[in-house]
């Protein structure tokens, strides 16, 4: 057991002024001991003793003074914190004599530190920190994956029905209606929010208890039941400044009346990381629980206690099976039973492009330490001598490799401090490269556990720095030699630029391969063009809109108002925009063709539509490569024209001409459409950002007024979710202001988001872009790094070899020979390196296949423009010294012997 | 150094002088040292300088305390004297002291019939 009082006080001792210089304390206890020996000798002459015996009886059983004094100082301080303070003090004052290279090796370990510890701070945040729900490790998120029809997995609300009755390794289970959906606050302050539907189950699933207020009841989730909703605390704050009196307070929602029941806490997050600013029920109809393949829904358990996703995933097998047989036969061989947890569903793509970025600031922090170890090592040459003295007077090895530890940790801690600055910057940079797609990137920042780590990586790296000087210290060699450059440090400097080289090669190629995937990604056609667009995404609400025909009758008068405008060169409408695929889709062997058998069932996957305006090609600059395009007649209810794109019509009439041919949709007892036209296909960009080929599509055209059919019918060529398109040479951010403008006059209570189509689409870009920034500026980084380091390491040999260099000249070497023997003996360790890059490049670069588009993994092309970058900054490093090298004068040389 | 005379055992020193303080009062070093020396009757070689280190660690432990003050015969002299953490410390030193004295005493007396 300590005692805390002793520590205190020793520790207070310890920091006081030194004793050999005399303190307070030190007078104490010369007087004690002074009085206590006056004592005994007064003692001993009463005892009858001269006074000479007296005295030396006295000291006799004193025991020493000096003994006792450095006993009793050691007890009043701690004596290894003492030597341990000393040698920082001195590492301390050694930098300070030398500023020029304690700041360069703290830049570089702050380069380092940086850049893992921001690095770290996102992945911390995106993949290390728990989910904040109770016991999260035993959320998952199942059902059926079938990657032709949804890239996550669902079920149909039937099955989930079936299997609430059925064993299965779950505590509890919720579903919900798949996606955040719009819903409009439609009142005096039109607002559109972010809706969820979920079960009466799913926040006590979740672990999650509302901050004020109730969850719904299992009866309240029903369709007939009057409507309830909880809000999101940011909603609870902006729109009712956190007043209690919320509660029970009558929304109008899409023009519906719904009670507000609940608040939800500060902190929760929706699994899908998406906004959600009101929780709906989810009210599945009676249709949807009893008829097979109706509803789908999303489902998210907990486990129970102990169950592992392994046995869950055993458990749940032969339901799914179930699940297989009631599935359309396209679909059966495709599907498997997905269940992952909820993390892992979060995370996705994202997890292996971080790791990989870590990788990259790891290696940078390796060059940094590489570089700041061969700075001490042609220090720590500098130095024998001392270090031999220091030896002789009985220092330990360990005591000078602690000496030399203590001094890089000190440069560690430096870096780190800068570091931490540097960090912070860089997050800012982080999230102004990437708003959206990396998860939780905006809490990112320095908090405890990235503090913790910043320390940590900072003693590791100074720690590690120090180990090589530390290593190659031999004092007692330098004593008998008197003074030596000899082999082992010079082999253990060749051995870190090697290292050096092999690690900025991988940065390098690395970046080249994210680049080169940007690049293609940029420059691959996309099959439309999307300059000179403005976007702006509207949903006329079910209530607001209920009237046959108010819907067209909006977007109409929307369009005239539009087209009236100067400045505007087009308008159109449709209900999804390309690069990212349709609303909706349905499979391929439901389409006939006439006068040909209809396809076999199960065939040709799935085959998405468009319903769109006559201007909608024209406006995203889609080629009609046969046929025609819509026109005004083709909106007339009793028209049929259909266009195809490119890759749909191949498959309908492979050996026919498309045009003028017919053809019935699913389900089969629709009309048949007379195809008019043939659009060019265009590509997908995915959310990770990377390109897909085009699939098989078709447009049909917005109908003008739909007539006889009632209201909230699922119309198919109904327009209420839509994005209308304005092409214009003006400023974007005026025409989005006259859009803005036009809405509010027709609709002021209708929200809209407004965008030009190029930001829609640079947002699916984000993730190649933060990729490939960021390993550049690593790279970069490392590059520099590396070529100081080559020229460390060679200045430091040639400055070791001056004298051989010297009598070399003296003998008749030619100048020339000797910049070509310096620049030999770097350029071999140069090429040594490069070829264990390409190595462990090659092997690096295969874990990257996600993450690349359009070049391979281990492209030969990049691999020697990466070897050539090295090579030319390694030649620029060696220059320097091997000039040096030309220069020595061989007297001055010789006469420093 | 007479081979007879017992070495002082280490932590033995701080139960002597805790109790020699607890008996006779506040003291100086030196007479601490004596009285040790005259009790055990000149038993134990009690090298005197290691009594100020020992001295000053139980200060750290706030189980004595010390200040200036005169001797008897007139000197300057640092006087200690025992705190009350110091009397519980002393209470449970001897206690632990006793016992372990006592598994000694039987553990030599059942060697002893064997």
């Amino acid at each position: 057991m300590p005692h805390w009082g002793e520590l205190w006080d020793r520790l207070r001792g310890t920091f006081r002024r030194a004793p050999e210089s005399g303190g307070r304390s030190e007078r104490e206890m010369d007087a004690e001991l002074h009085s206590h020996l006056e004592l005994a000798i007064a003692d001993n002459v009463r005892r009858g003793m001269t006074a000479g015996e007296a005295r030396r009886a006295a000291l006799l059983s004193l025991g020493g003074i000096e003994q006792t004094k450095q006993a009793w100082r050691d007890q009043r301080s701690l004596p290894w914190l003492e030597n341990f303070a000393g040698d920082i003090r001195y590492g301390w004052r050694l930098a300070a004599r030398n500023p020029g290279f304690a700041l360069a090796a703290v830049v570089a370990l702050a380069l380092g530190i940086g850049a893992n510890t921001a690095i770290f701070s996102v992945l911390d945040k995106a993949l290390l920190r728990p989910l904040p729900y109770p016991h999260a490790g035993r959320l998952v998120f199942f059902g059926m994956l079938i990657p032709s029809a949804d890239s996550r997995p669902f079920l149909f609300a039937s099955s989930y029905v079936d299997l609430r009755d059925q064993q299965t390794p779950f505590e509890s289970m919720a579903s919900w209606r798949p996606g955040i959906g719009g819903c409009d606050l439609t009142e005096s302050r039109p607002l559109r929010l972010g809706c969820a539907r979920v079960e009466s189950t799913f926040l006590p699933t979740f672990g999650v208890a509302p901050l004020l207020g109730r969850n719904f009841t299992a009866s309240e989730d029903l369709p007939e039941a009057r409507r309830v909703c909880l809000i999101s605390y940011g909603l609870w704050q902006s729109r009712f400044a956190g007043n209690p009196a919320a509660l029970g307070h009558m929304l109008s929602l899409d023009g519906k009346p719904t009670t507000i029941i609940g608040i939800l806490p500060r902190d929760f997050a929706w699994p899908t990381l998406g906004r959600v600013d009101l929780v709906l029920p989810e009210a599945l109809t009676a249709a949807e629980r009893a008829k097979p393949l109706a509803g789908v829904v999303r489902v998210y358990a907990r486990l129970k206690p102990g169950v592992s996703i392994e046995a869950a995933r055993a458990q749940l097998e032969p339901t799914s099976q179930t699940w297989r047989r009631a599935l359309p036969p396209m679909f059966r061989r495709d599907m498997r039973l997905g269940l992952l947890s909820v993390r892992e569903d979060q995370v996705g793509s994202i997890r292996r492009a971080l790791w990989a970025l870590f990788g990259a600031a790891l290696a940078l922090l390796l060059l940094a330490v590489a570089n700041v170890a061969n700075l001490l090592l042609a220090r720590g040459a500098a130095r024998e001598r001392e270090f031999a003295v220091r030896a002789a007077l009985g220092a330990s090895r360990w005591r000078l490799a602690r000496l030399q530890l203590i001094e890089s940790s000190l440069l560690g801690v430096g870096g780190g401090i800068v570091g931490a600055g540097l960090t912070y910057l860089l997050l800012r940079l982080f999230v102004a490269l990437a708003p959206a797609g990396i998860p939780r990137i905006r809490q990112a920042g320095l908090d405890a556990p990235v503090l913790l780590f910043v320390v940590a990586a900072s003693l590791l790296a100074g720690l590690l720095c120090g180990l090589a000087p530390a290593l190659a210290a031999r004092p007692s060699r330098a004593m008998f030699a008197g003074r030596s450059l000899g082999p082992p440090r010079g082999r253990l400097g060749a051995a870190l630029v090697v290292g050096q080289v092999a690690t900025s090669l991988v940065l390098v190629a690395g970046a080249g391969l994210f680049v080169d995937t940007l690049r293609n990604i940029e420059s691959v056609p996309l099959g439309m063009d999307a300059s000179k667009v403005i976007t702006a995404e509207i949903t006329l609400g079910r209530e607001a809109y209920r009237q046959a025909g108010a819907t067209s009758q909006f977007f109409d008068r929307l369009q005239t108002k539009l087209r009236g405008l100067p400045g505007i060169a087009g308008v159109a409408l449709g209900d999804s925009l390309p690069p990212t695929g349709g609303e909706h889709a349905h499979p391929f062997y439901g389409i006939r063709v006439e006068g040909r058998p209809p396809f076999e069932k199960g065939t040709g996957g799935l085959v998405g539509w468009r319903i769109v305006t006559p201007g909608y090609f024209q406006m995203l600059g889609i080629p009609v490569l046969e046929g025609r395009g819509f026109v005004a007649s083709d909106q007339e209810p009793e028209s049929n024209a259909i266009v195809l794109n490119q890759k749909l019509a191949a498959r309908l009439f492979p050996d026919q001409q498309p045009i003028g041919g017919h053809v019935q949709l699913s389900p089969p007892s629709g009309p048949w459409y007379e195809v008019v036209g043939v659009a060019g296909d265009v590509k997908y960009v995915e959310n990770s950002g990377l390109v897909a080929p085009a699939s098989p599509e078709y447009y049909l055209a917005v109908k003008n007024a739909p007539a006889s059919e009632p209201a909230g019918a699922d119309a198919r060529n109904e327009l209420r979710h839509a994005f209308l398109l304005v092409r214009s040479p003006l400023a974007a951010a005026g025409i989005e202001r006259l859009v803005r403008g036009e809405i509010a006059s027709l609709d002021p209570t209708l929200p809209a988001s407004i965008s030009t189509l190029e930001s829609r689409i640079e947002l699916l870009r984000v993730q190649p872009r933060f990729n490939a920034a960021l390993i550049s500026l690593f790279a970069a980084l490392g590059l520099l790094l590396a070529a100081l380091g080559i020229y460390g390491v060679l200045s430091f040999l040639v400055a070791g070899r001056t004298q051989e260099l010297g009598v070399r000249m003296a003998l008749g070497a030619m100048p020339q020979g000797l910049v070509g023997m310096v620049l030999w003996g770097g350029l071999r360790l140069v090429l040594a390196g490069l070829a264990a890059g390409v190595g462990l490049g090659l092997a690096v670069a295969r874990l990257l296949k996600g993450l690349l588009y359009g070049v391979s993994a281990g492209d030969p092309k990049i691999f020697a423009v990466a070897a050539l970058v090295l090579l030319a900054a390694a030649l620029a490093a060696c220059a320097i010294p091997a000039r040096r090298a030309a220069r020595i004068d061989p007297v001055a040389a010789l006469r420093n012997e | 150094m007479p081979r007879s005379k017992a070495d002082v055992l280490q932590g033995t020193l701080d139960l002597m002088v805790l109790k020699t303080l607890d008996t006779i009062g506040p003291m100086h070093g030196y007479g601490i040292a004596r009285r040790i020396e005259q009790v055990s009757e000149n038993l134990l070689a009690l090298n005197q300088g290691t009594l100020y280190p020992a001295l000053l660690r139980l200060e750290q432990r706030r189980w004595i305390s010390s200040r200036w003050g005169t001797s008897e015969n007139n000197r300057r002299a640092k006087f200690y004297s025992i705190t009350a953490a110091g009397r519980k410390q002393l209470a449970a030193e001897r206690k632990s002291w006793e016992r372990m004295a006592s598994v000694i005493a039987r553990l030599l007396a059942g060697a002893e019939e064997a």
